[in-house]
């Protein structure tokens, strides 16, 4: 069998990206408000549906602007948009429930299927396509790569970078990160735990939403695709530990290259089920993952 | 006294519910009986699973075990349903050891994270594994009904069936209920509060919350055969996340504190269901919106509800007479 290597590694890359974007936003919120956001994956999704609507059929469609500046400006205008709606959401729902655990997951699940079947209602259930905002090809080695997913890799990494400067450099990444180690100290210290929590669950409904948009040109989008990247998720914090941004990151992409070689050699069910014994085998092994802190 | 009460109440339950078929007796009426049978099992018993603080995403997969299990024993080796359905719920129980004394030991969200991955695992795997043996994405077609013994005859949509899974579903409930009251159901609690202050005074948690779990996939496990036998047709779509959902909602909406909240919450929401048959596109939209609202304003359930609203009214009651005192001072 002729096996294409550097393709396989690029495919890998590609949804490693997406899947680590996605897992940063859900470790975000954990860390915070030790919430487990099961809406997370329709945060994704709804990204993906305002790829659609704002980028192809109004920025493309109606206004006529050159894709590649279309795609630019919907990137910012869907990072703001779901990062309200995020912010909002906390206020309005998730607020009783920070630290929580129990509550949260179970008003999360409710909120999900809210909006899962609110989108299947609104946007109908049919998979909806987007034409690639990058057109052409280039090729690296032996493999060939479409430009629109060599963006999904470069656009990944550069909102992965933001988030780390953002964390790192300002005032509020370091309450963040204080919380995520104490919160009473930092509470005690004077950050304002509620604004955090609320800022922390915008950033995380962000970065699923700008993943989703970065992945419709490349694949497709229908109200459904949430709960399958929530598993990914998952998987990824479990590998990865809890609350931690750079085991998400290892995971995020180890989760990827999983997927691209075992869809190649054997096919996607039984990639899935290799991932699930991972995840077994971590547990045992290790449960707190590959740098979560133990919980005490 | 109380006990006695619960007793009483859940008597007078079903004999309600075993004269109600006499009444009604059109075909419609006995379905919506057994599927509240079965969503009564699997509700209780996720309830059950919950008492010791595990929510169980995989429910309903572990009831998708039961439910293959019984039915490709029936309908390939020719077995009989009642050798079948507990050799299917036998299976979905050690596949509950096996995958409880990993994932039980954990604290924290691990548990929840990984039942939700589980139930999905089941489903790829009954629709794209040993595609001859489980048929695939199409699921086993014609699950025979229970072979009958002397004269009663289990046909599926008979009275007989009805009224066999109603007795199961009395045994199972009563035989919960029991086992809840005993000294284990203290230590169900004690391990809830605190499973920190629980360790402490000596109890082996792992050891109660994966015999627990055991016990509740036991349940899932009955539940899944009968539902089979029922509906006379299993796919791999029937045991997904939703259907684990609904019944999250069912034990949420009726609160932790009394087996008979979860009994009257399934038989509400069956209810709910069967007027909004028609409007099925809406069901999760309405299971998610139950779902927040009665976790904002009645978190502990349709027997919290009273108690809430009780406590609403005083303390408007109560601010009220403030403004009072101060418009007057």
């Amino acid at each position: 069998m002729d096996v294409n290597w550097v393709q396989l590694i690029l495919n890998g890359f590609q949804s490693g990206a997406i899947y680590t974007l996605v897992a940063l936003g859900l470790t975000l919120i954990f860390s915070i408000m030790y919430v487990v956001n099961f809406a997370h994956g329709e945060m994704y999704m709804l990204g993906g549906f305002a790829g659609y609507f704002i980028f192809y059929q109004f920025f493309i469609n109606k206004l006529g602007l050159p894709l590649t500046l279309g795609y630019i400006i919907c990137f910012i205008i869907v990072a703001i948009i779901l990062g309200l709606f995020g912010f909002l959401l906390e206020k309005a729902i998730f607020r009783p429930f920070r630290g929580d655990l129990l509550g949260g997951l179970l008003i999360s699940v409710g909120l999900g299927e809210i909006l899962m079947m609110g989108a299947a209602l609104c946007f109908g259930p049919e998979t909806k396509g987007v034409p690639p905002a990058f057109a052409g090809k280039v090729s690296v080695l032996s493999a060939s790569l479409s430009n629109q997913r060599l963006a999904v890799i470069f656009g990944g990494g550069l909102v992965m970078l933001g988030l780390y400067l953002f964390l790192v450099r300002t005032k509020a990444g370091l309450a963040m990160r204080a919380i995520a180690q104490d919160k009473e100290a930092a509470e005690s210290l004077g950050i304002n735990y509620g604004f955090t929590s609320s800022l922390g669950f915008a950033i995380g409904c962000a970065l699923a939403g700008v993943a989703g948009l970065l992945v419709v040109p490349a694949t497709y989008i229908d109200p459904f695709v949430g709960s399958g990247y929530l598993m990914k998720a998952f998987i990824i914090i479990i590998i990865g530990g809890m609350g931690s941004l750079t085991g998400c990151i290892l995971g995020g992409f180890m989760v990827g290259f999983i997927e691209s070689f075992s869809s190649f050699f054997i096919n996607i069910q039984t990639g899935t089920i290799i991932l699930f014994v991972l995840v077994i085998i971590f547990l045992v092994l290790r449960p707190r993952g590959l740098f979560g802190r133990a919980e005490v | 006294m109380q006990k006695f009460k619960n007793i009483q109440f859940g008597l007078y339950f079903s004999i309600i519910f075993f004269i109600l078929p006499l009444i009604f007796r059109s075909n419609y009426s006995k379905y919506t009986l057994v599927w509240f049978c079965i969503y009564c099992m699997l509700a209780v018993s996720l309830r059950f699973i919950m008492l010791v603080g595990a929510v169980n995403f995989a429910h309903a997969g572990f009831m998708g075990i039961g439910a293959y299990v019984s039915a490709v024993l029936m309908m390939r080796l020719g077995l009989s349903f009642w050798i079948t359905f507990i050799l299917g719920a036998l299976v979905s129980a050690i596949f509950a050891a096996f995958f409880g004394i990993i994932t039980l030991r954990l604290k924290g969200a691990y548990f929840f994270l990984v039942s939700f991955a589980l139930v999905e695992i089941i489903r790829v795997f009954f629709s794209s594994y040993f595609v001859d043996i489980f048929g695939g994405v199409n699921g086993l077609i014609g699950v025979p009904p229970p072979n009958g013994i002397l004269w009663l005859h289990f046909d599926a949509g008979s009275l007989g069936l009805l009224y066999l899974i109603g007795v199961i579903t009395v045994l199972v409930l009563f035989s919960v209920y029991l086992f809840e009251k005993s000294y284990w159901g203290k230590v169900f609690n004690c391990i809830n509060e605190s499973d920190n202050l629980a360790q402490s005074i000596g109890i082996n948690i792992l050891k109660y919350k994966v015999i627990v779990f055991i016990i509740g996939c036991f349940i899932a496990g009955v539940a899944g055969s009968l539902y089979g036998c029922t509906n006379g047709v299993i796919t791999p779509d029937d045991f997904t996340y939703e259907l684990s959902l609904f019944l999250l909602v069912c034990v949420v909406l009726g609160g932790m504190e009394n087996i008979l909240g979860t009994v009257l919450s399934v038989s509400l929401l069956v209810v709910i269901r069967e007027l909004f048959r028609s409007a099925a596109y809406f069901e999760p939209i309405i299971w998610g919106l139950s779902l927040i609202l009665i976790l904002l304003f009645a978190p502990r359930g349709l027997f919290g509800l009273g108690t809430n609203i009780f406590w609403i009214a005083k303390s408007t009651f109560r601010s009220l007479r403030k403004k009072e005192i101060n418009a007057e001072g």
